[in-house]
């Protein structure tokens, strides 16, 4: 007997965009990083692009689809790396999950790819460095990183948020 | 003020940023939509955001950096227990118990450093001195720490 797994259209469509999301994170892991736990997070370009594309549902699935995958492809599956990039893709899909609940009432407040880029990189850098402190370092010294790692994570995302508000320009153009 | 017309334009026009007017821009339909284009690009909460978390990053830097002015006291912790508090006024060499043997701690002109210590590596002694409210050496084979605090320390205890 042939088993046959039926998929379906959303199904393709996150399978194609994680990939995508994939190929960048791993293409960036080969960047040098002048801290650990900062990086451009490019990655997020997708993840925003999707959220605002398809909706939250999809944009979820490729976060956390990303993490898994990203991870089992580069060997780190389950090191604290793992954990902590799983927590900042966590954190940042339920910041982008209650914005998008939050302004969905009120039209003219609606966020754009700028916006939720921000966000989702402070809620990245943000889960991950509390996951960093209560779980692998509870040293005060820590907390005196938060400041750098913070404007590293507003850099990022802002520079992730334009170039995902120019794709989604090209997209729908 | 024109401004202000700019983003009344957008709210009641074009609520929805991602519908992009960028192909009316090259058919060259008029120099409002290019702008409109260029607008189009962050909405007004996406200002909002951005101004907040720019807000946010002076906050921070003051909240955790803000204390790194010159430091008024030492605490000194042995095992995870505070062991002194002294002024880093008073000149003095402090000896302090530890796990191995003694350390030596001195304070002078408001600096204070490991002057000596039974460990092995000497790492806490090549910190050198430390004299700005948050600097912080360690001798962990020792078990001992001294952390530079500022006048008053934002909290003694915090109760959950």
């Amino acid at each position: 007997m042939k088993l046959v797994l039926q998929t379906t259209r959303e199904d393709h469509l996150i399978a194609w965009l994680t990939a995508l999301a994939i190929t960048i994170h791993i293409a960036e892991s080969a960047l040098p990083s002048p801290l650990p736990g900062i990086k451009p997070g490019l990655a997020n370009v997708i993840t925003v692009a999707v959220l605002i594309k398809y909706g939250w549902r999809t944009a979820a699935w490729v976060a956390l689809l990303r993490v898994l995958a990203g991870s089992l492809l580069l060997g780190t599956f389950l090191s604290p790396t793992f954990i902590l990039s799983l927590a900042g893709a966590v954190c940042s899909i339920g910041v982008l999950g209650m914005a998008a609940g939050l302004t969905r009432p009120f039209p003219g407040w609606r966020l754009g790819a700028l916006g939720y880029s921000l966000l989702a990189a402070l809620a990245h850098m943000g889960g991950q460095f509390w996951v960093a402190y209560t779980l692998f370092i509870p040293h005060p010294g820590l907390l005196h990183l938060l400041p750098l790692l913070m404007t590293a994570a507003v850099i990022f995302g802002a520079v992730s948020g334009i170039i995902s508000a120019a794709m989604l320009k090209r997209i729908a153009a | 003020m024109q401004r202000g017309v700019a983003e009344d334009m957008d709210m009641n026009k074009d609520n929805d940023p991602h519908r992009s007017s960028s192909p009316l821009c090259k058919r060259g339909a008029g120099g409002g939509f290019c702008k409109k284009a260029a607008q189009g690009f962050a909405t007004r909460a996406d200002l909002v955001i951005l101004a907040l978390t720019l807000a946010l990053l002076p906050y921070l830097y003051i909240s955790y950096w803000g204390d790194a002015v010159q430091g008024e006291q030492a605490r000194i912790l042995v095992a995870g227990k505070e062991f002194a508090v002294v002024s880093l006024h008073d000149e003095q060499r402090l000896s302090v118990p530890g796990a191995l043997g003694s350390s030596v701690l001195e304070i002078r002109a408001g600096k204070v450093r490991f002057a000596d210590s039974p460990c092995h590596g000497k790492q806490c002694v090549h910190s050198g001195w430390l004299a700005l409210g948050g600097e912080f050496a360690a001798c962990l084979p020792n078990r001992i720490s001294v952390q530079v605090v500022g006048r008053e320390p934002r909290f003694d205890t915090i109760n959950f």
